[in-house]
C-alpha cells in the first residue's frame, strides 16, 4: 500500500535547499571549498545578505570578508574533512556601516552517504544582545551590591549619633536620677544595634541567638558593672536561630532584665552572678534572667512600674509569651515563656454573646 | 621621638561621628585631635610628634582610604597605636595590620575607651 515516497536526486537535492532555506536558525551550506551553496532566509535577514545571490561566494568573502576570521577559517577546514566539529566559536562581527557584534557559530560536516560530496552546515546565531542584557544585569547587581553597603555604613553611623548622643547627655546632665534613664536609652539602642550587626553578617536574615545575647551581655556588662571580679553576666542559650524582629524583642527584653537585676538585686555589694538563659523545644521556648542577689522584697508585686517593665510586657506579648517571677532563694529569677499550646488559646478570637 | 601618653588622632569623614568620638575621649581625659580624612591625618602626624593612638574610620569615603592609612601610619610612624573602628559590618581582620584593634560602629563606649587605655599604656 503506502511505500516510503523515493526522492530522486534532483528532488533530494532540492528538498535539502528548502529545508536550509527554510531554517529558523540563520544557516548556510557549504561545500569543501568553503563556498556557500544554500543559505536561510534568516541568516539572509539577520546578516543583511541576499540568500539566493550568496550562492557561490566563498564564505571568507561575505560581507566583505568580515566572516574571515584566520581561526575559524582553519578550523571550518578541518570539519570539512572530518576531524572536528566547531562547536560554539564565538566571533566578533565587524562590518563596515554596522556595530559590532558577537556571533556563535556552530559547524558540522554532514554525514549523508560514502562517496557523496562534503558537504558543512553552518549555524550563526547572533548573542549580541543577550550578552549585553546579562552584562547589564550584573552591572546592576554589583551596584545595589554597593548601594546595600552603602546603606549599611550609613545605619552604622546613625546608630553610632544616636548612642553617642545619648551618652554625651548622660554626661552632662548633674543628676544621676536623670542620667539612669538616659543611660538606659543608650544600652537599648546597642542592644537593637547588634541585632544589625548580627543579621549583617547572618546568611540567612536570622540570628543566632548565642551570639547574639553572648555580645549583648558583654557589652552590657562593659557598661554597666564596674567591678568584674564582684559582679558577672553568664549566657546560657541552644543552637536557636531566631527572626531579626523576635531578636530586638528578646534582646529589649534581656537588656531590661538584666539592668533591673544591676540596679536592684546587688545593693548590699556583695559578689553576684546573672544568668541569661535560653532554651527552645519545637515551637516553645523560655528565656529567663536570673539573678542570686537580694530578692524580692515580700509584698511588693513582680516589678516596679516603669518604662522598664512597661516595656517586658509589651514585648512578651508581642512574642506571645507570659512573664512569671519567682523568688529563688537567694536571688529572683524572671522567666517569659512561649508554649504554643496557650499561645494559641490567647489569640483565639472572643465569642460573642 | 617622645609620644605623649594621652594625645589621640580621631579620623573620621562624618562631622557628627568625629565630633561625639573627639568628645567621649576628652571627657575621659584624653588630648584628642581631628582629621577628616588621610590627608588632614598624615598633616597631623608630621607636623606634631606626641600622637599616641589613631583612632580612624576605614570608609573615607572608600574602604581602602582607610586601609590605605592605616598602612601608611605603619610604616612611617611605627610607635603609634592603631585602633579600626569601620560602619561596614562584614569588614573582616584579614586586611589589617595585626596590632591594629578593629571595632564596629556603634562601637561600646567602654570597650573603645579601655582599649584606648590599653594600647596607650602599653610600651
Amino acid at each position: 500500500m503506502n511505500q516510503p515516497a523515493v526522492i530522486h536526486s534532483d528532488g533530494a537535492l532540492a528538498l535539502a535547499l528548502a529545508l536550509v532555506g527554510s531554517s529558523t536558525l540563520p544557516t548556510l551550506l557549504l561545500d569543501d571549498q568553503l563556498v556557500v551553496l544554500a543559505a536561510s532566509m534568516s541568516f539572509g535577514l539577520d546578516f543583511d545578505v541576499d540568500p539566493i545571490s550568496i550562492r557561490g561566494t566563498p564564505f571568507a568573502e561575505i560581507a566583505k570578508g568580515a566572516w574571515a576570521k584566520p581561526q575559524l577559517i582553519a578550523m571550518l577546514k578541518v570539519t570539512a574533512a572530518g576531524y572536528a566539529e566547531v562547536n560554539g566559536y564565538e566571533v566578533s562581527l565587524a562590518r563596515s556601516g554596522q556595530e559590532t557584534r558577537t556571533i556563535v557559530v556552530r559547524a558540522q560536516k554532514l554525514m549523508y552517504g560514502d562517496g557523496e560530496p562534503v558537504r558543512l552546515m553552518l549555524s550563526a546565531t547572533d548573542v549580541t544582545d543577550a550578552r549585553s542584557t546579562e552584562q547589564a544585569k550584573d552591572a546592576l547587581i554589583r551596584e545595589k551590591a554597593v548601594l546595600l553597603q552603602e546603606i549599611q555604613h550609613r545605619v552604622a553611623n546613625s546608630l553610632q549619633i544616636i548612642a553617642s548622643i545619648l551618652l554625651q547627655s548622660a554626661r552632662k546632665v548633674q543628676s544621676e536620677e536623670a542620667r539612669g534613664p538616659l543611660r538606659d536609652a543608650h544600652n537599648r539602642v546597642m542592644s537593637i544595634a547588634e541585632v544589625q550587626r548580627q543579621l549583617a553578617v547572618s546568611v540567612s536574615s536570622a540570628v543566632p541567638l548565642r551570639d547574639y545575647l553572648s555580645h549583648l551581655c558583654e557589652s552590657l556588662s562593659a557598661s554597666m558593672i564596674q567591678d568584674h571580679r564582684r559582679l558577672a553576666i553568664e549566657v546560657r542559650v541552644d543552637e536557636s536561630i531566631v527572626g531579626a524582629d523576635a531578636s530586638v524583642s528578646i534582646g529589649l527584653i534581656v537588656t531590661e532584665l538584666v539592668i533591673n537585676a544591676l540596679k536592684h538585686a546587688f545593693l548590699d555589694r556583695r559578689h553576684g552572678k546573672i544568668v541569661v538563659s535560653y532554651q527552645a523545644r519545637g515551637e516553645d521556648w523560655t528565656l529567663s534572667v536570673a539573678d542570686d542577689g537580694v530578692g524580692i522584697p515580700t509584698g511588693r508585686a513582680a516589678a516596679k512600674p516603669g518604662l522598664g517593665t512597661g516595656i517586658v510586657d509589651a514585648l512578651a506579648k508581642n512574642l506571645g509569651a507570659e512573664i512569671s517571677v519567682a523568688n529563688t532563694r537567694p536571688g529572683t529569677m524572671v522567666s517569659i515563656s512561649r508554649r504554643a499550646a496557650v499561645a494559641g488559646t490567647i489569640v483565639k478570637p472572643l465569642v460573642s454573646v | 621621638m617622645m609620644h605623649c601618653k594621652n594625645v589621640v588622632l580621631v579620623v573620621e569623614d562624618n562631622a557628627l561621628v568625629r565630633f561625639l568620638t573627639c568628645e567621649l575621649f576628652e571627657a575621659a581625659g584624653f588630648v584628642a585631635l581631628q582629621a577628616d580624612g588621610t590627608l588632614a591625618a598624615v598633616h597631623v602626624l608630621e607636623t606634631r610628634d606626641d600622637v599616641g593612638l589613631v583612632v580612624s574610620d576605614l570608609a573615607m569615603p572608600s574602604h581602602h582610604d582607610g586601609i590605605a592609612l592605616v598602612e601608611l601610619v605603619r610604616k612611617r610612624w611605627r610607635p603609634v597605636k592603631l585602633l579600626v573602628i569601620t560602619g561596614n559590618l562584614t569588614a573582616s581582620r584579614c586586611e589589617l595590620p595585626r596590632d591594629a584593634h578593629l571595632f564596629f560602629k556603634p562601637f561600646n563606649d567602654h570597650v573603645l575607651l579601655k582599649a584606648a587605655e590599653d594600647l596607650l599604656q602599653a610600651a
